[in-house]
């Protein structure tokens, strides 16, 4: 009897640690993020195993608003005549959440979709903005047509976000009130999205109540020189043939695991799926995100040339038509280095139309140190991102830490925004909104002790 | 299927683009796009035209044989517009009106019309597994499948080899040719619009529909093609989408003909 009831006892205890162990889970998802190499975690991104799951993701909707910019818009880009940006309103009442993508990325990607359900999971209206070094953007709400002024970006965006939420109260009807601004991005969104918080402080529009920053570069300069070596080291792009060689080579591999395995779906999972595959080696992904980057900065830098007529990569006077082949364009504009962008397009450009500056001023003024005091001492900005991304340095991780003290959540790894879609990160991002109430302290307890940085 | 209309060349061309442009295979090759010039060229004076930028001897990956380029950039715009002002707002008229799940029955329903195509292009390329499956996804969804409206085959795991015409040239040899914009229908090639002429043909000779189809037909045909396609034309994310899409179809079908 007294055996039974022993057991009994056990039995409940076991139970009880049970109960216990999934209510914690569920506050705290743990990190098992699978991989530790950051550059295999930036180009795969979260396989479908390690992913959040949402019940109800954001019903995402494509709108448009007429053109801002009041530069001409040029014939060859005729379609480029409204602001693409995507959004996802809530029933009732509700805060907003605007989010800046990356560089060269839209306001539909797919890391902006998974930012869309992470926060409209947690109850928010979501409004999705392209990046400002985004073609769509450049053409029609750029000031300048030359994206990359931190300051000058924030002040472009924060025009776009005034007019959309004008329109939204003239629509809603008494509907979908919103209750509060928040403003997020990731990558160079991230430090558009801190450019924007100060801006706001000075002109009192949104008063947001959290600006968070997802994996942002501090020194904008550091972190695209540090993208484009890991191009320049493997693959030289003013040389066509060899990288004739290497996109044959690459498609031939492709092509062999497509071929052999008859189960190989071109579905969300493809990028892990090749990556199983094929093992690449880090030579191959480096070049992967190095040729991905300078692709991007490509369309950037043909668009913000056409845009501003500054003779760069089109004689100046040459007004290209509709129909026009810009095969030549591309080719041309895929050999240049960001340096080269730096000083030969940028660097001018900006002291023909705003003044002299060094080019040391400059690199230090396109990063977060202007804004030192800002993210210091506003303790509505929070930080997130991996000890092991790319585009930082140790010191630069530092400088985060010591800024942004226990504001700032680094996870382990994950790479340059590899691990936005694990559970861990969701429950991060969630709980920065959703604790915003309670008082400020670290959110985020990843069961592994690792999984946390060590604050100052 | 008498009403060989133009539209309905739709369903053939527009099914080779990707379904989903930004995360597919394609987008992995697109990353490893563009190639460039030779180091000796000075980039940045501003008197250049670019043409003195690029290196003209050297092969670059994006470099396609599009002889017809000035029709094809043409016909791009033409489709883009037709697209944006007429077909995208009958789609989304379409997907507004009908359930999803009516949705998902006509697009099994001309799915399973296009198992014909698969097997007859299966046997011409020696494929008897492939073959088999074709006739074997017909015959169940034909029947269980109520006319093709469901696809039990997939769910026991018959999984559909789409093979046309365009890929039976290619598998004997036969290169793309030059690239080619389709009316309406988009990106082709000389060798694949062919194909679809010829798949057009052994439809109509087989008949299968015994005469019932005709305007409506081809209408609903092409809406339920544009509705499968994810891609919407000239977005704006890149002013080189010409190239990309050029360069993702051909390797796309180089990749449809090897499987």
């Amino acid at each position: 009897m007294k055996n039974t009831f022993y057991q009994w006892r056990q039995t409940l205890s076991i139970l009880a640690l049970l109960l216990l162990a999934s209510s914690v889970n569920a506050v705290t998802p743990r990190y098992d993020y699978p991989f530790d190499d950051p550059h295999t975690a930036t180009v795969v991104g979260t396989p479908k195993d390690w992913q959040t799951t949402f019940a109800h993701p954001a019903p995402l909707t494509a709108e448009q608003l007429p053109r801002l910019s009041q530069l001409p818009l040029p014939e060859v880009f005729w379609y480029q005549d409204t602001l693409h940006y995507s959004t996802a309103w809530q029933e009732g009442e509700a805060p907003l959440i605007f989010v800046i993508a990356g560089t060269g990325s839209g306001h539909d990607g797919g890391t902006m979709r998974t930012l869309a359900n992470t926060w409209f999971d947690a109850g928010y209206h979501v409004v999705l903005l392209s990046s400002p070094t985004y073609a769509n953007f450049i053409a029609t709400a750029s000031s300048s047509g030359v994206p990359g002024r931190l300051h000058q970006d924030a002040i472009d965006l924060y025009q776009v976000m005034e007019q959309i939420t004008e329109r939204h109260d003239q629509r809603k009807n008494g509907k979908r009130q919103i209750s509060n601004f928040s403003v997020s991005g990731y990558s160079l969104g991230g430090a558009h999205a801190a450019y924007i918080g100060q801006l706001d402080n000075q002109r009192q529009r949104f008063n947001f109540a959290r600006v968070l920053l997802i994996n942002p570069p501090v020194s904008l300069y550091n972190s695209v020189v540090r993208l484009d070596n890991l191009l320049q080291n493997n693959l030289d792009f003013k040389d066509p043939t060899e990288v004739d060689r290497f996109v044959t080579n690459a498609f031939d591999r492709v092509a062999k695991a497509y071929v052999e395995d008859d189960s190989l779906a071109m579905d969300d999972d493809i990028l892990y799926t090749l990556y199983r595959k094929l093992g690449p080696d880090q030579a191959s992904l480096d070049t992967l995100i190095g040729t991905a980057f300078r692709l991007s900065s490509s369309n950037m830098l043909f668009t913000a040339d056409v845009m501003t007529s500054h003779g760069f990569l089109k004689p100046a006077q040459l007004e290209l038509q509709a129909h026009d082949p810009l095969t030549d364009y591309l080719k041309a504009a895929m050999r240049i280095s960001f340096i080269e962008y730096f000083d030969q397009f940028f660097l001018p450009f900006f002291r023909q139309r705003t003044g002299p500056i060094s080019r040391e001023a400059m690199i230090d003024e396109l990063s977060l140190y202007p804004l030192t005091h800002y993210l210091r001492t506003d303790k509505r900005v929070e930080v997130v991102t991996n000890a092991d991304d790319l585009i930082l340095d140790q010191t630069e991780l530092d400088w985060l830490k010591a800024t942004f003290g226990d504001r700032a959540t680094i996870f382990p790894n994950g790479g340059h925004c590899g691990n936005m879609a694990h559970p861990a990160f969701t429950h991060t991002l969630q709980q920065s909104l959703l604790q915003l109430t309670q008082t400020q302290t670290q959110q985020v307890q990843p069961q592994q002790p690792s999984a946390r940085s060590d604050t100052p | 299927m008498k009403a060989l209309t133009s539209i309905s060349l739709v369903h053939l061309s527009m099914t080779h683009l990707p379904k989903n442009l930004s995360k597919s295979l394609l987008a992995t090759m697109a990353l490893l796009l563009s190639g460039c010039a030779g180091s000796a060229i000075n980039l940045f004076s501003p008197t250049d035209t670019v043409t003195e930028k690029v290196d003209h001897t050297a092969d670059y990956p994006i470099d396609i044989y599009d002889p017809w380029e000035g029709y094809n950039r043409r016909m791009y715009i033409y489709n883009a517009k037709f697209d944006r002002y007429v077909f995208i707002p009958i789609v989304e008229g379409y997907e507004a009106v009908m359930p999803d799940i009516a949705e998902q029955g006509v697009s099994n329903f001309f799915s399973n019309l296009g198992e014909v195509s698969n097997v007859i292009n299966s046997a011409l390329q020696l494929k008897p597994t492939s073959t088999l499956t074709g006739l074997g996804r017909f015959g169940l969804n034909s029947t269980v499948g109520l006319l093709g409206l469901w696809d039990p085959a997939t769910k026991l795991g018959l999984l559909e080899k789409e093979e046309d015409f365009g890929q039976t040239l290619g598998y004997w040899g036969a290169g793309a040719g030059p690239f080619l914009i389709l009316p309406i229908a988009g990106p082709s090639s000389l060798r694949d619009a062919s194909g679809t002429l010829a798949d057009f043909a052994i439809d109509n000779q087989i008949n299968l529909l015994k005469d019932y189809s005709g305007l409506t037909f081809s209408t609903v045909s092409a809406i339920n093609s544009r509705h499968e396609v994810k891609f919407r034309y000239l977005q704006g994310s890149t002013p080189f989408e010409y190239e990309a899409l050029r360069y993702l179809y051909l390797k796309k079908r180089e990749l449809d003909v090897l499987k």
